[in-house]
């Protein structure tokens, strides 16, 4: 019983360090599939008196995507019954060009101020609509979602660590007389080490491959789909060969090292 | 190699107190049966650990195998150990390993397939007449069978040199004559050199020895 208890602490503690690191992944797809979700629903207005040019536009601002015109033809469609056709002609020669322009990533606070400040540089345009309030809530609330998450992945790391090497430390004193009998007899470090090297190897792949199933199976379940339904986010999908075989050399990256600091460390003889 | 053992002047401690040993010197050649005797205390265990490496020595010169002690790595004094056959007082047998794997330890030290390994065991064990109970664990043993694994154990590798330290301390008059009888068997069949620390030297071991006396932290050669 103390023994599957010993291994728990080593399958937890990776699971919970493999899990965060894994949150965080999950967490920058969802922002960044949201994010690329509001760029595509987002534009600015410009207002120009003559014709613009995307290629001219791109020179002054790096992030423009496309420029497309607005017709007025449906605005002067609405006045037709209430005017004359020769006062609608005069309209719609006075009338300015509106065009949509669309970037490719969302600008922060600062960075839209300077491409405001651009566009009203250009001498055609004579107003500008970025609609930047309502932008910068949702920005400003992913970037907070995003640093908390990796706030809390940082503690949860550290705790998951240390009790790594804590569970790494009993049970290399638990195999200190084996150890310090196989030394006597000239065995190498990783000889003697090898028992704590298979167990904690064990125990972290183990952990990893729960942690692989996790992510592949609950973004199917209906409770979850329901829910990124109601919250608009794309729910990404696990790629086991770029997401699952990295977790799995982590969690063996890290069951090496944990061994070869703390069992070199106080495994001496 | 002229010597498999050459020390000269040792002076040894345990961390800070008065040195157990202080001028300890002796050669041993190859194929040579050495007892060191002294009375309780006198430090004799402490000349067989400073043998092996468990001890080095603060001052003097200690060469083993070829082996110089000055600045010794951890590397160079494994792969040393890996030709000795050390018989411990307190057997230091592995409790959750088996019989059998106890007398293999050396052998998977040394690199050795599975085939050998077992093979060899399975024969030392037959001669040390503890084959029927290769499957047990040490704990089920009396401590005159623990000394026979551990002798076993010890000669598993075919060392070039064989420490023993107290061999026969406590033990039934059986399991001493098979122990000795391997030691002696050691030294005449496979040419190993034998150093024991004993209290005793068997009256009835029917060979020539060098025997060297320890007192007051000085090794004096008897014989």
């Amino acid at each position: 019983m103390k023994s599957i208890n010993s291994h728990f602490s080593i399958i937890i503690s990776v699971f919970v360090l493999l899990f965060s690191f894994q949150f965080t992944q999950f967490m920058a797809s969802v922002v960044e599939s949201y994010s690329a979700k509001i760029v595509d629903d987002y534009a600015i207005i410009l207002v120009a008196s003559t014709e613009l040019k995307e290629d001219e536009l791109k020179g002054i601002i790096s992030e423009v995507a496309s420029l497309s015109e607005i017709s007025s033809k449906k605005i002067l469609d609405r006045l037709k019954n209430d005017m004359s056709s020769k006062n609608l002609s005069l309209l719609q020669v006075a009338l300015p060009k509106f065009y949509s322009l669309k970037l490719q990533r969302l600008p922060n606070q600062q960075r839209m101020d300077v491409i405001k400040q651009a566009l009203l540089g250009h001498s055609s345009i004579t107003r500008i609509e970025t609609f930047a309030k309502t932008h910068e809530k949702i920005f400003k609330m992913f970037v907070l979602l995003q640093s908390m998450v990796y706030v809390f992945t940082f503690f949860m790391g550290a705790v998951a660590i240390l009790l790594i090497f804590k569970q790494v430390r009993i049970w290399t004193y638990e195999h200190n007389r084996r150890m310090s009998i196989m030394t006597l007899f000239g065995a190498s470090f990783f000889m003697k080490s090898a028992m704590l090297y298979r167990m904690t190897i064990v125990d972290s792949l183990i952990s990893a491959l729960i942690v692989c199933a996790i992510y592949s199976v609950a973004p199917e379940l209906p409770i979850v789909q329901s829910i990124a339904q109601d919250l608009d986010i794309v729910l990404p999908e696990f790629d086991f060969l770029y997401e699952g075989l990295p977790l799995l050399g982590a969690s063996l990256a890290f069951a090496i090292l944990s061994v070869s600091l703390v069992a070199r460390k106080i495994g001496r003889v | 190699m002229e010597y498999v053992i050459k020390a000269n002047g040792l002076n040894i401690t345990y961390g800070r107190d008065e040195p157990v040993i202080t001028d300890a010197s002796m050669l041993i050649k190859p194929q040579e049966f050495v007892f060191i005797t002294g009375k309780s205390g006198s430090g004799k265990s402490t000349i067989i650990k400073s043998l092996y490496g468990e001890l080095l020595p603060n001052r003097g010169d200690l060469n083993v195998c070829g082996v110089d002690f000055k600045q010794i790595s951890t590397t160079r004094l494994n792969v040393l150990r890996r030709y000795l056959g050390v018989v411990f007082q307190d057997y230091k047998l592995i409790d959750e390993w088996t019989v059998e794997q106890n007398v293999m330890l050396p052998l998977i030290i040394g690199g050795f397939s599975k085939g050998v390994c077992v093979k060899q065991a399975h024969k030392l064990l037959k001669h040390v007449k503890l084959l029927h109970k290769i499957n047990k664990y040490p704990y089920e043993l009396s401590g005159g069978e623990q000394q026979r694994v551990a002798m076993a154990r010890a000669l598993a590798h075919n060392p070039v040199l064989i420490l023993a330290d107290e061999p026969t301390g406590n033990l039934d008059s059986y399991s001493s004559e098979v122990i000795w009888n391997l030691l002696k068997g050691a030294k005449e069949h496979l040419g190993t050199t034998v150093v024991v620390v004993t209290h005793n030297i068997p009256s009835t071991l029917n060979m020539d020895y060098k025997h060297y006396f320890l007192e007051g932290g000085i090794l004096h050669e008897v014989h």
